[in-house]
């Protein structure tokens, strides 16, 4: 084969190799594109979603706010809820309110906090209710109710998971 | 528009080599002859030749007719690679110092008159050639076709005359000075003869006579090369009474060819063109006559369209290509910013982690809304009881699986009663706890009898029973 054929087959492979090699880049290119369009699109919608049901976030947000107690250490958390807790006993008629927590659950997402309190059922159930509703932090985990129907005497003994988030900027209440 | 190169043909003798340069229409633009001593390795062609023909692509070389050789051989097969091998071993036989020859030949399939395939191969046999185009090609010259007049006449006469590749044609050519003869089988060049005619003035008899003796000599040599007779005889003359002298003589039919009239000749300058006279430019120019090519530059030219075609697609397409890649990257890279703008006018965070983490709030709320309520467990079960049922104990454990177990006394004064009571328990929980899939049976009841010391008639019934909540 003469130097001036095998030059010029070279010349077009060459040229055909950076035919295909710009093929595959611009097919590449292509992909890139399509992809960042799509996630173009997918974030203006998702943008335009989180606008229109803003509310209905701030709402679910607010409620999941409720799930957790947000103080600045655990003892002022825990100091807080025995006192909620006593004062709603005191109000609803429950005696004996003892309120004790788990020292080695420092440092936990939960603290469970165990409390003991004798009452008639109708205080029991008045103040077991009074809980759930006001503090939705504090979740039922175990809860023994042993009534004499002779004296109407109720002992409770219950053990909530106190859920807290230690926080530095938020005022404890 | 492509301007191309303008084209060169030359005619070459033993003596001298003339180039020709023509123009489009066919008239000679330029025209130089050097001595054929020039061309040897040490002489003065590189100066001699003119710039016009080195810039110019050199088309055709006309060479005497001797320089070629031909074999025919009986030969049935049609493959090319076989007949092209079949033809080189041959030639490096019969031609053992023309170590180039395999590179210079040319072959056609014939069919002789018993219809025998027959192979064709004319080949070039001169070493005077081999020189010539070394040099020439040394000088970036190479012709791209190697011909012959004979070669040239054949296809002339071919056009003109009926059956010429059935018959055996004799053709005399006779000029001012010269006569040529040729002769062809099959439609192929068999030999030719040069006759250098003498001076006899107005008195044509001794040529005649000359011709006569050489054109009998030429039919007895045709007899022994073809093993046949040559079964008509044409002529081209300037004087038509000619053909009709020499035919009485021959004792046979001469056809008188018709004098090539209103054709651009080729210069007449002596010699130089002497082989050649009576050829037109455009008979030079034709690119369907026989010829010879060295094989690895008819090679190079046959490839030589496929491969600028691929060249110039390839080059548009690259063109194309890089232009799309360019518009493509100003698309990219317009999305991206578009993104990254909608991102910082959002929010701090990107939707996505918006979604997740109110996903994970969801989630969250759901596990909390699914998780019984202590109170309202209590509320339940004291709802469900019936009066005379008395509770003692009421666990609710929600570590993993929900589970409510009640211990409770039932004051009834027979068993029947009991039942009643049990029954109506029994209901009341499964409806105030949706026990449908489920239901408590009294089979799932753990029943105790408890008699006061004081009053054994009055049994105090005690029960005991857990189940899942759902």
């Amino acid at each position: 084969m003469s130097r001036r054929l095998k030059y010029r087959w070279f010349a077009v492979s060459l040229i055909w190799v950076l035919v295909l090699g710009l093929s595959g880049w611009n097919m590449h290119r292509i992909n890139q594109v399509q992809t960042i369009r799509r996630n173009l699109e997918t974030m203006q919608m998702d943008l335009r979603f989180l606008k229109a049901n803003q509310t209905t976030i701030q709402q679910i947000r607010r409620q999941e706010s409720r799930l957790t107690h947000v103080v600045a250490s655990a003892d002022l958390g825990f100091l807080v809820v025995e006192n909620n807790l006593k004062r709603l006993s005191w109000e609803l008629g429950l005696e004996k309110l003892s309120v004790k927590n788990n020292t080695n659950a420092q440092g936990a997402d939960a603290m469970p906090i165990t409390i003991i309190a004798h009452g008639t059922l109708p205080a029991v159930a008045g103040w077991i209710t009074a809980v759930e509703e006001a503090y939705p932090y504090l979740v039922v985990k175990r809860m023994d109710l042993t009534y004499e129907p002779a004296k109407q005497a109720g002992r409770l003994q219950a053990t909530f998971d106190y859920h807290l988030t230690l926080s530095d900027n938020n005022p404890v209440s | 528009m492509i301007r191309r190169s303008p084209t060169v043909i030359s005619i070459a003798d033993e003596k001298q080599i003339a180039f020709l340069m023509m123009s489009r229409d066919g008239y000679i633009a330029h025209q130089a002859a050097l001595p054929l001593e020039d061309a040897q390795p040490d002489g003065r062609l590189i100066e001699a030749v003119p710039k016009w023909v080195r810039q110019a692509t050199h088309q055709l070389i006309v060479v005497p007719d001797y320089w070629f050789g031909n074999h025919l051989y009986e030969f049935h097969a049609r493959k090319r690679s076989i007949i092209t091998a079949f033809i080189e071993r041959k030639l490096s036989l019969e031609q053992p110092s023309l170590t180039d020859a395999a590179n210079f030949y040319d072959y056609a399939m014939v069919r002789d008159q018993d219809r025998r395939q027959m192979l064709y191969c004319t080949y070039l046999q001169e070493p005077l050639a081999y020189a010539l185009y070394r040099r020439l090609a040394s000088l970036a010259i190479s012709p791209h076709r190697i011909s012959t007049p004979a070669l040239i006449w054949q296809s002339t006469l071919g056009r003109h005359i009926d059956g010429f590749a059935e018959r055996g044609i004799g053709f005399v050519h006779l000029t001012q000075g010269d006569c040529f003869l040729y002769f062809y089988h099959m439609g192929q060049f068999l030999f030719s003869r040069h006759i250098q005619l003498p001076e006899t003035g107005d008195d044509p008899t001794e040529i005649h006579n000359l011709l006569n003796y050489e054109i009998n000599q030429s039919f007895y040599l045709y007899s022994q090369k073809s093993k046949q007779s040559v079964d008509t005889l044409y002529m081209l003359a300037q004087d038509p009474a000619t053909a009709g002298q020499l035919s009485e003589l021959l004792g046979r039919d001469i056809v008188q060819m018709p004098c090539p009239s209103q054709r651009v000749e080729l210069p007449d300058e002596g010699e130089t063109f002497a082989v050649c006279r009576d050829f037109s430019a455009l008979d030079l120019k034709n690119h369907d006559d026989p010829c010879i090519s060295y094989k690895p530059l008819h090679k190079e030219i046959t490839w030589r369209p496929v491969q600028w075609a691929g060249m110039a697609v390839g080059v548009c397409l690259v063109v194309l290509l890089a232009v799309e890649a360019g518009f493509l990257r100003q698309r990219q890279m317009d999305f991206q910013h578009r993104q990254f703008a909608m991102l910082q006018s959002a929010s701090a965070k990107n939707p996505d982690q918006i979604f997740h983490e109110l996903n994970q709030t969801i989630n969250r709320i759901s596990n909390e809304l699914g998780r019984p309520s202590a109170s309202d467990v209590m509320m339940r079960t004291l709802l469900a009881m019936p009066t005379t049922v008395a509770l003692q104990k009421i666990t609710l454990d929600t570590s993993d699986a929900a589970r409510l177990t009640i211990d409770a006394s039932v004051n009834a004064a027979h068993p029947a009663a009991f039942k009643a009571i049990l029954d109506d328990f029994l209901t009341q929980m499964n409806q105030r706890f949706n026990l449908a899939d489920r239901p408590l049976q009294e089979k799932d009841i753990r029943i105790g009898l408890e008699r006061k010391a004081h009053n054994d008639r009055k049994p105090i019934y005690q029960i005991h029973f857990s189940f899942e909540l759902s």
